[in-house]
């Protein structure tokens, strides 16, 4: 079953076409990634799906309905949870709070400001204490978010989009600026995710995508050129053309 | 034990804040030391929109006057009960607020700032404009102070001390309602919403919403506020809905600190004893104000409550010089 289905969906920046016709399906329970070089938008098409960024043309669907005129919000109601490329968290609010409140948004994002029954509270710190352990930052909780390291403020950055116990889970870069030591803690995480979750992944460490990925869509200049296993995405000439043969 | 200790650290300020409100009498006249927490109550609705929303709304006197006005005319015209006056004055502050909140949430920053000062140049126009119920320039006189009647008592605050207390109590159920509400889930979205609004439309939450409330909160609270403000002088000056009160409170709350939570009351107490015991001496009184607040920025961008909090940790660094330091982050 297609959780996610994007129907000609086209970008336009002014004269730049950053996101070109894209059909694209994402299945239920497996992990889809989306390669290609710098600037062949691949940001651009997450923030479409996600609705920071509006369509020239085109649909989305989630669970077969058509969330192309819906909010960021509604969207995240709807359960598409994500995380950022350029680290985007709470920065003044504890490691704990990050998590918290994409945990809470799950069970109530309505602006009612009513208290919360207290068996709904002490749920809702195991869901979150679960997830920082997930990532490895349950000893962090306390912090200001601010004051962890870069490649810590990234597992934050996850563990925010985990909170929301997302149907689909769309990771941009997670191992963005990371060290060699802390990109092989990054990819435990995501190799354990996999098991659990529909992801979609952008990523640019290319063994990361082969190793974890069902299906690998390919970018370039705004389109998709390729699509299909990793073995055989590995073969195709195009691609090594466009990406992998400029490394 | 841990938790039995924050506990206790958190209730210091309540203790001192009672402490406060117990001596402040003896140091100054009844109506000075009334309008410390009127003015308190208002700073601190203000900041629930400045400091944990991250909006500075540049016409809480809007508010504060509809209060105001809706009081001292309740008061006049049907001999309400003074606890009534009050409740229907929040509820108009925050009947108003929920107006003006809609319309200036729709714009961001520099716009939305500019948008809740136009506002309330119109509503001190209407109230301007409109002398034969609001007195014009003069002000609304003639507000009575009738006894706090509750069945098995009444509360005479006719006098200025027994009004002193009555404001006094008022405003630490005011200030304890508050903090519950930034401490709550719905307060913490508020700060998430300061931090980064847009990750927190990605979490699913309607931020504009959520503003909307903090805004009609916050205006109910300014509405109570100027409620007690009339109720004090037996008139509404028009001052009350006037700018120059909008920028008074953004001014004793940027100094007292945005930051804490009582920051704002402690700017509020700083404020008002300059504006009394420097205004009557030394007409250009504001020229001080100024100065101060220049200061505050430049070295102090957390207001008060930050040479509070630097001059403890100073101490504590002393105290524990040699020992680890705890709580450091990784790099
Ligand atoms: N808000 C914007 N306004 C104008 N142009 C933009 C905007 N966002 C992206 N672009 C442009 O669109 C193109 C695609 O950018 P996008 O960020 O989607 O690429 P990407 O595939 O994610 O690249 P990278 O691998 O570097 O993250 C780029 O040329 C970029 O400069
Ligand atoms: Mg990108």
């Amino acid at each position: 079953m297609a959780i996610l289905r994007t129907e000609n969906l086209t970008v336009r920046f002014g004269a730049l076409t950053a996101v070109d016709r894209v059909t694209l399906e994402i299945q239920a329970g497996t992990v889809h990634s989306i390669i290609g070089p710098n600037g062949a938008g691949k940001t651009t098409l997450f923030n479409c799906i996600t609705g920071e960024v509006r369509p020239a043309s085109g649909r989305v669907f989630f669970l077969d309905r058509d969330i192309t005129g819906l909010t960021v919000y509604q969207r995240a109601q709807l359960g598409i949870g994500r995380s950022f490329q350029r680290t985007n968290i709470f920065p003044n609010l504890t490691v704990f709070e990050n998590v918290w409140l994409a945990a809470f948004a799950r069970i109530r994002p309505s602006s009612f400001p009513g208290p919360v029954p207290r068996h709904r509270l002490s749920e809702l710190k195991d869901r979150v204490y679960e997830v920082l352990g997930e990532v490895g930052l349950a000893d962090r909780a306390g912090y200001r978010a601010a004051e962890l390291s870069h490649g810590d403020q990234r597992l934050l950055e996850v563990a925010i989009a985990l909170g929301l116990s997302p149907k689909l889970l769309m990771l941009d870069e997670p191992t963005a600026g990371l060290s060699p030591e802390e990109t092989r803690l990054m990819m435990g995480v995501i190799k354990q995710l996999a098991r659990r979750y529909t992801i979609l992944l952008i990523e640019h460490k290319i063994h990361l995508v082969m190793e974890v990925s069902e299906t690998i869509s390919v970018m370039h200049f705004g389109r998709l050129i390729a699509q299909g296993p990793p073995e055989e995405i590995q073969k195709n000439p195009a691609v090594q053309e466009a990406y992998l043969g400029r490394r | 034990m841990a938790r039995f200790r924050q506990r206790l650290a958190g209730l210091i300020p309540w203790a001192a804040l009672l402490v406060a409100i117990l001596v402040l009498p003896d140091l100054t006249r009844p109506t000075v030391a009334t309008e410390v927490w009127v003015f308190a109550i208002l700073a601190l609705a203000f900041n629930l929109l400045l400091g944990y929303t991250g909006l500075l709304s540049f016409g809480q006197a809007t508010f504060f006057g509809t209060g105001a006005y809706t009081a001292g005319l309740l008061l006049i015209h049907q001999r309400a009960h003074p606890l009534a006056a009050l409740a229907v004055a929040a509820l108009a502050g925050g009947l108003v607020a929920a107006v003006i909140g809609y319309l200036c949430i729709r714009r961001i920053g520099l716009y939305f700032i500019m948008l809740t000062f136009a506002f309330n140049l119109m509503a001190y126009f209407i109230v301007y404009q409109a002398s034969s119920i609001t007195g014009g320039v003069d002000g609304l006189p003639g507000v009575p102070r009738p006894p706090v009647d509750l069945y098995v008592l009444a509360w005479d605050i006719r006098p200025g001390i027994a009004y002193y207390l009555f404001v006094g109590l008022i405003f630490l159920l005011c200030a304890m309602t508050l903090k519950k509400v930034v401490d709550s889930p719905f307060g913490l979205v508020l700060q998430a919403i300061r931090e980064n609004e847009a990750r927190a439309a990605a979490l699913g939450y309607n931020t504009a919403a959520f503003k909307r409330v903090a805004f009609i909160i916050s205006g109910a609270f300014s509405g109570l506020a100027g409620a007690l403000y009339g109720m004090l002088f037996g008139i509404v000056p028009i001052d009350t809905i006037y700018w120059v009160t909008s920028g008074n409170v953004v001014f004793m709350t940027l100094i007292g600190g945005t930051t804490s939570f009582f920051g704002p009351i402690v700017g509020a107490i700083f404020f008002i004893w300059l504006a009394e015991t420097v205004s009557v001496r030394w007409e250009r009184w504001p020229l001080i104000v100024g100065l101060v607040f220049v200061f505050v920025i430049f070295f102090f961008r957390g207001g008060f409550v930050e040479v509070w909090h630097r001059a403890y940790g100073l101490l504590v660094r002393l105290s524990q010089r040699g020992q680890p330091k705890y709580g450091h982050s990784k790099d």
